[in-house]
């Protein structure tokens, strides 16, 4: 019953075998063991889960497997290159924007996708970019505090 | 205190790097070899004969390794006064109690087993409300023999505890104090208010599910990791339930995604480890969003009647509280909830004539637990309401009022405890003049909208305890390592503890390392909840290091010929007083390995403390817009400010009180989980709403305040806890801003839109 799925994940090319009606992400924890990615509600409602599909935030646990074939997609694991921080996580470290830690790897990568696209959004924009992301602990306020700050910096 | 160079100051928090790069390993992020699934089928009624169990059709699918039921029960229980069997036996209590259990190789196997297993049962009459059951000679009793159990030893003040009837068998326990004469109380009154509350089910939603896994030793024992919030409770209750010998039972907490109360009891782990016993594999037990809604020892329901009495000048006179919580099937924590949730209710407010009692019901609801604030929240929004409504009839300032009625410094408190180094006044003041109580809000309306404020006051008490222990042991490099036995939930006590001990060393939090929440390496702690972990454990850690340090400089004071007061450390460096070279490097004067422990400390905590709590007080002031064509909410500003003594790292104690408001607007708006003839019918996260970003004031429209930091005298640097308290006094608060808005008083939680609007409509 298992089918071959190739796609690239974090800048490296995958090949593996896996039953279709898996999602992309028990693929990338369990498969891949790229666990940074959580499995909060398994329902798209709570935004654990998020990993960037193509460029946009996709809640990987409504994304099947074989939907993944051929795209390029990036999770928390990938967010650091070369030994060195994104913006965005340092700007979380810096703003205290974390506390369990558990809706961090989701809400990091649905703020990438985020400013990837409006590079400096207004305080609006981050709140209708993020709503779809839970955070028990925090209140949201520092987690604000840190996206706008890493919007607020040129990137290069 | 002016010379720390790392207490008091916002230093990173040092699990910052695991938790953004995704390395942080929470349970359910650990696999092992050959490790199997384990599911739990779940009772589908309330109450229910449990006739035969045929296991036949799942035993024989392909992948499934076993298919156990009550049978196979270990011997003991599970529970405060351990009631509850790990899979239920004859009877079902609640709908979601488990029934039998599964291990397969696939957790896709282990579900469809689930569905060949078949259970005949013979319904039984329930029943859910708590007042009903508790009534005398109730026809459906819950458990035969409640009454008889083990009473709890009571914790808190002049505890007057009686026997629960045989004719009340769904009454778990009772909890009295009083101080005055309540009666009399009443008769010098000159006004006298009297109200009912309502308090529903809420979850804790931690992100993170519980999850479980174990695996079977060689020994006989089990290696148990566990979103477990206390990995020593969880070690003594596994080792009761398979009557293993303690230290057999290894439980290690890692990271944990969010706990709030709601990760205690061995939650899953006795389901892993009876599935591992049985197939000598490891198991994996993993709870799924709805399971955590059904059988994640969510939020007590609670019934508040509460009267007071308050002199014309202002003097709170007279109080007396009956609160009725429904435990639920089993005794869960509530039990200890009975007595703790009176701290509401005699930690802030000076009352002559004061009567309490309370009482733990169980019902066919699923099991209560324990929930941040532990019963605070609905005593405090009972509480804080009606010192509203008491300000009102005497036509005094809501503030005003319960200003002058706050315990001042050194005052006994109901409780018997003094009040000492709570910042109550200074709290309120600060909340008070950031929302700009006493003048005119810019705007009362816009369109359909009107615009009101609100305020409160809030107290919490934490036990002092001396048995938080910690080991220091300083490595070579002048590493200094702390081992400790409190979990890292969310709340940044690792971060406080490395402070701590890097204040004391003089070095950087970065040459700080941890070992904690592993039964079998580190020292026993008392958990970390009720606002315990930076008093207690940062207490012993600190003390921990000055007993290594006392051990080196003795090394080292030998060796440098030199009295061993005249030495000092720094950056891993022992220095005499007043030079700037270094007389010798750590590493030189010790053996590897050699180190300091608590013991001593622990005696001499033992011999100090006079007093068995320390308080933390707190305030909150908001603005409210309510739409009274649609009855939503908005909370547009809100000022919290919550008093910690010093604050160890104050960009983390902000963070803590921002904390709160997320909790709080969605306990006082949304937060529901609606059971019908026992059967939760919202276990998701599209029906049972919790705040987005959206729903919560951001920006400039928060103040997380710290007063000015009077010092504990007897905390770690002058610090204590306080992170509990800060989501309990946001719902008073909305209360009474929309009162101010509107007109209309709310006193049940949540204060839904339908709800609103319905209060709109009598009031026309």
């Amino acid at each position: 019953m298992k089918m071959p799925l190739q796609f690239r994940v974090n800048g490296e090319d995958y090949e593996v075998y896996v039953e279709p009606w898996k999602t992309l992400l028990e693929v990338l924890r369990d498969e891949l063991e790229l666990t940074g990615t959580k499995a909060g509600c398994l329902a798209g409602e709570c935004g654990t889960c998020t990993v960037i599909v193509d460029g946009k935030a996709v809640k990987s646990c409504l994304m099947l497997a074989p939907q993944a074939a051929g795209r390029e997609i990036m999770t928390v694991e990938g967010l650091a290159q070369g030994g060195k921080l994104h913006p965005l996580q340092q700007a979380f470290i810096d703003h205290f924007a974390f506390q369990c830690g558990f809706c961090t790897p989701g809400m990091l990568m649905s703020s990438k996708a985020l400013l990837d696209e409006n590079p400096h959004p207004t305080a609006d924009d981050v709140k209708e970019g993020l709503y779809g992301n839970f955070c028990r602990c925090t209140g949201y306020v520092k987690i604000l505090e840190a996206v706008l700050a890493a919007g607020a910096k040129p990137r290069g | 205190m002016d010379e720390l160079s790392t207490v008091g100051k916002s230093v990173p928090r040092v699990d910052g790097m695991e938790k953004v790069t995704g390395t942080a390993k929470f349970t359910n992020d650990f696999a092992l070899p050959r490790m199997l699934y384990g599911k739990v089928l779940r009772s589908p009624y309330p109450h229910a004969r449990i006739g035969r169990i045929d296991v036949s059709q799942a035993s024989k699918l392909p992948g499934v390794k076993a298919v156990l039921t009550g049978k196979d029960n270990p011997e003991g229980r599970m529970g405060v006064v351990l009631d509850r069997p790990i899979v239920a036996e004859d009877e079902v209590r609640f709908v979601g109690e488990a029934v039998a259990l599964v291990a397969a190789e696939s957790l896709e196997v282990a579900e469809e087993a689930l569905d060949l297993i078949d259970v005949e049962y013979e319904e039984l009459p329930a029943i859910f409300d708590a007042e009903e059951a508790m009534k005398p000679h109730s026809e459906v009793v819950v458990q035969l023999g409640h009454h008889l159990l083990p009473s709890i030893p009571a914790y808190a003040g002049h505890n007057i505890p009686f026997a629960t009837a045989e004719e009340t068998p769904n009454v778990y326990r009772a909890f009295h104090i009083q101080e005055g004469d309540i009666e009399q109380g009443f008769r010098e009154s000159d006004v006298v208010l009297e109200n009912r509350f309502v308090f529903t089910r809420t979850q804790h939603c931690a992100m993170e599910p519980h999850c479980a896994m174990a695996r079977p030793e060689p020994d006989g024992g089990f290696t148990v990791w566990a979103s477990e919030q206390h990995p020593f409770e969880a070690q003594l209750f596994l080792s009761r339930i398979f009557k293993l010998p303690v230290p057999k039972v290894r439980v290690i907490a890692p990271f944990i995604g969010g706990a709030f109360g709601g990760k205690l009891f061995v939650m899953g782990m006795p389901w892993a480890m009876m599935l591992a016993r049985r197939t000598g594999r490891p198991v994996k037990v993993v709870y799924s969003r709805e399971e955590v809604f059904v059988d994640g020892y969510s939020d007590v329901p609670v019934v508040i009647y509460i009267k007071d009495g308050v002199k014309k000048d202002g003097r709170l006179w007279a109080r007396s509280v009956k609160a009725v919580i429904n435990c639920g099937a089993y005794s869960g924590r509530v039990l200890l909830l009975t007595g703790s949730m009176v701290m509401g209710a005699t930690v802030n407010y000076r009352i002559p004539h004061f009567w309490w009692d309370s009482y733990c019901v169980a019902t066919n609801e699923p099991v209560s637990g324990s929930f941040r604030g532990f019963g605070g929240v609905q005593l405090i929004h009972a509480v804080e309401s009606q010192m509203d409504m008491l300000a009102k009839a005497i036509g005094m300032d809501a503030y005003k009022f319960r200003r002058m009625n706050l315990y001042k410094e050194g005052e006994i408190n109901l409780l018997g405890q003094p009040t000492h180094a709570v910042e109550a006044e200074e709290c309120l003041d600060k909340v008070a003049e950031w929302i700009g109580w006493g003048k005119k809000p810019e705007k009362r309306e816009e369109g359909p909208w009107r615009i009101g404020r609100g305020i409160s006051a809030q107290g919490k008490g934490g036990l002092v305890s001396p048995y938080s222990l910690a080991e220091v042991k300083v490595h070579f490099d002048g590493t200094i390592e702390i081992r400790h036995g409190a979990t890292e939930v969310g709340q940044g006590c690792n971060t406080i503890l490395s402070q701590i001990a890097a204040e004391e060393f003089q070095t950087p939090v970065g040459k700080v390392r941890q070992i904690s929440g592993d039964t079998a390496v580190t020292p026993y702690d008392i958990t970390s909840t009720a606002n315990l972990t930076t008093f207690n454990t940062g207490n012993t850690v600190r003390r921990a290091c000055q007993d290594a340090k006392r051990q080196i400089f003795e090394i080292a004071a030998e060796r440098l010929k030199m009295k061993a007061e005249d030495l000092e450390l720094k950056d891993g460096l022992i220095y005499t007083r007043g030079k700037t070279e270094a007389a010798l490097k750590l590493g030189d004067i010790f053996v590897p390995g050699g180190g300091g422990t608590a013991k001593e400390e622990r005696e001499r905590i033992l011999k100090k403390f006079g007093v068995d709590y320390m308080f933390c007080h707190g305030a909150c002031a908001l603005e409210v817009a309510v739409n009274t064509e649609t009855g939503e909410v908005k909370v547009l500003r809100i000022a919290q400010c919550h008093d910690m003594g010093t604050p160890i790292n104050p960009q983390a104690c902000e963070a803590q009180i921002d904390s709160g408001n997320g909790f709080g607007v969605g306990r006082a708006l949304y937060e529901e989980i609606v059971i019908e003839n026992g059967v939760t019918v919202n276990p998701n996260f599209v029906d049972y709403k919790i705040p987005s970003m959206l729903e919560v004031p951001l920006g400039a429209e928060v103040s997380s305040m710290l007063p000015a930091g009077v010092p504990h005298e007897d905390g770690p640097y002058g610090g204590k806890g306080f992170g509990e308290s800060t989501n309990c006094g946001i719902s008073p608060a909305i209360a009474g801003a929309l009162y101010d808005a509107v007109g209309i008083r709310m006193l049940d939680l949540p204060i839904t839109r339908e709800r609103v609007l319905g209060a709109l409509k009598r009031v026309g």
